[in-house]
């Protein structure tokens, strides 16, 4: 998905301008001060509600970008009309497969109308260049598990996108990555926990508020295990115990991960999120996406229980396996 | 209920056989009008009636490990027509001669009979004595001490359920017996019958409860006492279930809801069953059951067994866990088929 | 790495079991489970033997006295032929087979635990068997604007009994592992009561005018779950019924 969105940011660039100021990386824009949230009634900084992720911002910066850190707010308005009329143009063709494959616009996907207020080219703060520091072991079995996808792109199941499966959605992580629609959220909070239901696909992060320990060792998960705590008016939450195929950018079971959520506005919640994983990454990297305030209500995703794109998958792959002997 | 002839010491009473008499004819008549029971004895002068303690939530203590082997058949044998009790003189020449038949050495020469008969009293616990009453049968009435006569459907059902043996004998594990099985003991029943071995039961009461845990095959009946009402009729159970209350210092317990594969001597899943529990002596209890089932019998009938402390305890028996029977048995009878098909010529 | 004003950490938060929340109301919060054999079936049941033989006893039938008030539902004759029908073909038709939502009452007697989060405008039951989850809407949102497996739940308090009304299902979720099944007429009412710290009491009326001559009802207690530490984990089952539902397109099946 990041792939597509930077094809669709860059080529918006390309069109967009000459001679823009390169700016090297900034602190980002400061933050509103002095907003104190409401508490809840056991204490808490009430961040409850529904919150939506969509952005027109990747999470990497586009190489055609590489040492811009920030947009001005006109280089930003034009890019946000452009991707709005790519995302929405008519590219069927005259034959069935590009009419099927190119026949969704707009109407099909919710991948927000604006980047992210701060104008950064990335959702990614750290390193300076708003790109993944990926490791060199990490590369080679990023490539390698490319070349097996390429070799084998619908043996079974297993070989599908997690989304595809509907076992776990890019919205849900964790990290929660915005997706290419439905990136809601409804977070509540109760002594001891905040809970964050996820739109996609109907999970429900509980996140423990008392200083217990993880899970022991021997656990894993999707979505990993969670911890939180405050500190002032930020919910830290670490989370690991993640299973060998959640594989987050690549990453492996032994990813931590450190979300931050502040209320900075009563219609904004920061969430700012690190990722380790010295096996995959060659230092820890941080990124930053606003949550805005939104009306809701948030939908039953019963993705699995609709799922005809698998057996359609899997199923095409073996008549055309059938047809080419 | 006291009975004549009845002493925790064998034979230490006597009794002459017009007594005997008259307190038979009392005793039936009692259990024709269905059953009212009273702690005190019905007319026998002698033996003091004895109180059983009571346990901590107020019940009549029945808790212990008890036996209830007993040479005693349930039906009177043809040899006994007409005898209801023994003489306590005769107890002892009788209690001999049933147990060295039993321990003849059957073995012959061939191998089946080798098998088949090698099994003498050391591997059976059949018991070595008479029940405490000295009836000659275990069944109280009807007077003759037999099964009444079968219903049509009793007989039907019977004879189907032969037919079915004779013709299949040994097709698949259903075609066995609930023993071979290692599903139901007729020691657990219920009613709680002796059988080959490990006789042995242990009682446990606490709050509103009776618990009979039967060494075979470690089944235990839970009873309650409250009053509840049994389980809906659509749900069978192998033991039925139970409900109980006391009356006096006997434990009246009724069960019902019995699945039609039970079969206790040919019952039907309509089969409904009065137990009573009472505590005579410190030693014994006098355990007695009423079978009501219209649809098999013509009229109900009803039997007593006594059951003696044991110093012994209760065992674990892992029937299923070491089932090698089954195999064997049905092992066996798919041999016996290839080797008759060949021989066949097939 | 950005950091935030490093302040001093929070007192560790306690997780308060009284029996009143902030606001006045019953406290549900925290992690429940039945211990009915309900989702086997909901009415009362002998033991038997499971549909798969290799399982041997671990997928026997165990038995339970039922937990429908009077015993038995009040099927339609044709509805009744059609639960049969269901049950004789349940490992095709059970949508617990296939890891599918398993709808509202199905869900607080599933054989695993769930969490409620209770706030004064929504209370948030999620439930670890499937990540289902179901929001009750404690000001009424108005009529349910989709079809959906688990409904739409709306919730208000009656004394000390949490009332949750139920609409807007659609037709696909049973009520347990025997056939009992609705249409998307199904209109369900929970009442959820404490009874000590650590139980609750728990009714649902259920009624189909499709299905069933009448409304009727289940109840049975939930309890608490008392480890140390408990917490709900991952029950993500869609991965264990990929073999099942989409092995016959495997290039290599797997027999």
């Amino acid at each position: 998905m990041g792939g597509y969105l930077e094809k669709r940011f860059c080529i918006a660039m390309l069109i967009g301008a000459a001679g823009l100021a390169v700016t090297g990386w900034a602190a980002p824009p400061p933050k509103p001060a002095n907003y104190t949230p409401p508490r809840t009634a056991d204490g808490q900084p009430d961040i409850q509600g529904v919150w939506n992720n969509a952005t027109l911002t990747p999470l990497e910066r586009p190489a055609a970008m590489a040492s811009k850190a920030f947009l001005t707010p006109a280089e930003a308005a034009a890019y946000e009309k452009q991707a709005l009329e790519q995302n929405n143009r008519d590219r069927r063709g005259t034959d069935a497969t590009s009419d099927l494959a190119g026949a969704y616009n707009q109407a099909w996907f919710d991948r927000g109308s604006k980047v992210v207020p701060s104008l950064r080219t990335s959702l990614i703060i750290d390193p300076a260049d708003g790109r993944i520091p990926y490791s060199e072991e990490g590369q080679k079995r990023m490539a390698a598990a490319a070349e097996y996808a390429r070799a084998h792109p619908t043996d079974g199941p297993e070989d599908l996108a997690l989304a595809d499966r509907c076992i776990l959605w890019a919205t849900a992580g964790p990290p929660m990555l915005p997706g290419p629609y439905n990136s809601n959220y409804q977070i509540f909070q109760a002594p001891g926990y905040v809970a964050i239901a996820i739109e996609m696909i109907h999970e429900v992060r509980i996140i423990p508020l008392d200083r217990r320990p993880h899970l022991p060792g021997s656990v894993r998960q999707w979505l990993g295990d969670s911890r939180g705590h405050w500190e002032g008016n930020t919910l830290v939450v670490e989370t690991s115990n993640f299973t060998d195929k959640s594989h987050f950018r690549g990453a492996t079971a032994n990813m931590r991960l450190t979300e931050r959520f502040t209320r900075t506005d009563a219609n904004t919640l920061t969430y700012e999120f690190t990722v380790e994983d010295p096996a995959t990454f060659a230092k820890p990297w941080t990124a930053s996406i606003p949550m805005a305030k939104s009306a809701g209500p948030i939908y039953e995703y019963a993705c699995h229980e609709g799922n005809y794109a698998v057996p359609g998958i899997l199923g095409g792959a073996r008549k055309q396996e059938a047809a080419a002997k | 209920m006291l009975f004549p002839g009845f002493s925790a010491e064998r034979g230490s009473k006597k009794r002459r056989p017009s007594d005997l008499m008259n307190l038979r004819h009392v005793f039936v008549g009692v259990l024709a009008a269905a059953l009212a029971v009273t702690a005190a004895g019905q007319g026998l002068a002698a033996k003091k009636a004895w109180t059983p303690a009571r346990t901590a939530d107020g019940q009549p203590d029945l808790q212990g490990v008890w036996t209830n082997a007993t040479i005693t058949p349930l039906e009177r044998p043809a040899d006994l027509a007409g005898k209801a009790y023994f003489a306590p003189s005769e107890v002892a020449a009788y209690e001999k001669r049933i147990v060295e038949n039993a321990n003849v050495d059957r073995r012959r020469s061939d191998v089946t009979a080798d098998v088949g008969l090698a099994y003498n009293e050391a591997w059976w616990d059949r018991g070595t004595h008479v029940v405490k009453t000295l009836r000659t049968s275990l069944i109280v009435d009807p007077a003759d001490g037999k099964i009444p006569a079968l219903t049509p459907d009793g007989e039907r059902r019977a004879a189907a359920v032969a037919e079915q043996r004779r013709l299949h004998p040994a097709d698949g594990p259903e075609d066995r017996g609930l023993t071979e099985r290692c599903i139901l003991w007729p020691t657990a029943g219920p009613p709680m019958m002796p059988s080959a071995y490990n006789n042995n039961y242990q009682i446990f009461q606490g709050q509103g409860y009776v618990a009979i845990m039967v060494e075979m095959i470690h089944d235990v009946r839970i009873i309650p006492l409250d009053g509840r009402p049994h389980l809906p009729s659509g749900v069978r159970q192998w033991l039925g279930d139970a409900r109980g209350h006391w009356e006096g210092n006997t434990l009246v317990v009724e069960t019902t809801n019995f699945t039609d594969k039970t079969r206790f001597r040919g019952s039907s899943e309509n089969l409904r069953l009065t137990e009573r529990f009472t505590r005579t002596d410190p030693d014994t209890i006098l355990y007695e059951y009423t079978v009501n089932d219209p649809a098999t019998w013509t009229k109900p009938w009803t039997a007593q067994v006594t059951m003696t402390k044991s110093d012994s305890r209760v065992y674990e028996y892992a029937c299923h866990e070491g089932n090698y029977g089954m195999t064997g048995i049905l092992q066996g009878a798919r041999a016996d088929e290839k080797n008759s098909a060949k021989a066949g010529g097939k | 790495m950005l950091l935030l004003a490093a302040l001093p950490a929070a007192a560790q938060a306690t997780i308060t079991r009284g029996p009143r929340t902030a606001d006045g109301k019953p406290n549900l919060n925290g992690i429940w489970q039945v211990l009915t054999e309900a989702n086997w079936d909901l009415q009362g049941h002998a033991a038997a033997a499971g549909p798969m033989i290799p399982l041997g006893a671990i997928g026997a039938m165990p038995p339970g006295q039922g937990v429908v008030e009077g015993e038995e539902i009040p099927y339609k004759p044709e509805a009744l032929a059609t639960k049969k029908a269901n049950f004789a073909n349940r490992l095709k038709l059970d949508p617990e087979v296939k890891c599918y939502l398993p709808g509202v009452p199905r869900a607080t007697y599933m054989p695993f635990p769930f969490q409620i989060v209770q706030t004064p405008q929504f209370i948030l039951i999620s439930y670890e068997y499937a990540n289902a989850a179901r929001t009750i809407y404690m000001q009424d949102p108005g009529p349910a604007p989709v079809d959906s497996w688990m409904g739409q739940s709306v919730g208000h308090w009656e004394g000390d009994t949490l009332v949750v009304d139920v609409t807007g299902f659609n037709d696909q979720s049973w009520f347990d592992r025997a056939g009992d099944y609705h249409t998307d007429a199904l209109h369900v009412v929970e009442r959820y009561t404490l009874h000590g710290a650590d139980s609750l009491m728990y009714e649902a009326t259920i009624e189909d005018k499709n299905v069933f001559t009448r409304p009727w009802k289940i109840s049975m207690p939930i309890y608490r779950r008392q480890e140390k530490n408990v917490q709900l984990m991952e029950f993500k089952c869609v991965e264990f019924v990929e073999e099942l539902m989409y092995g016959q397109y495997r290039k290599k099946p797997a027999n």
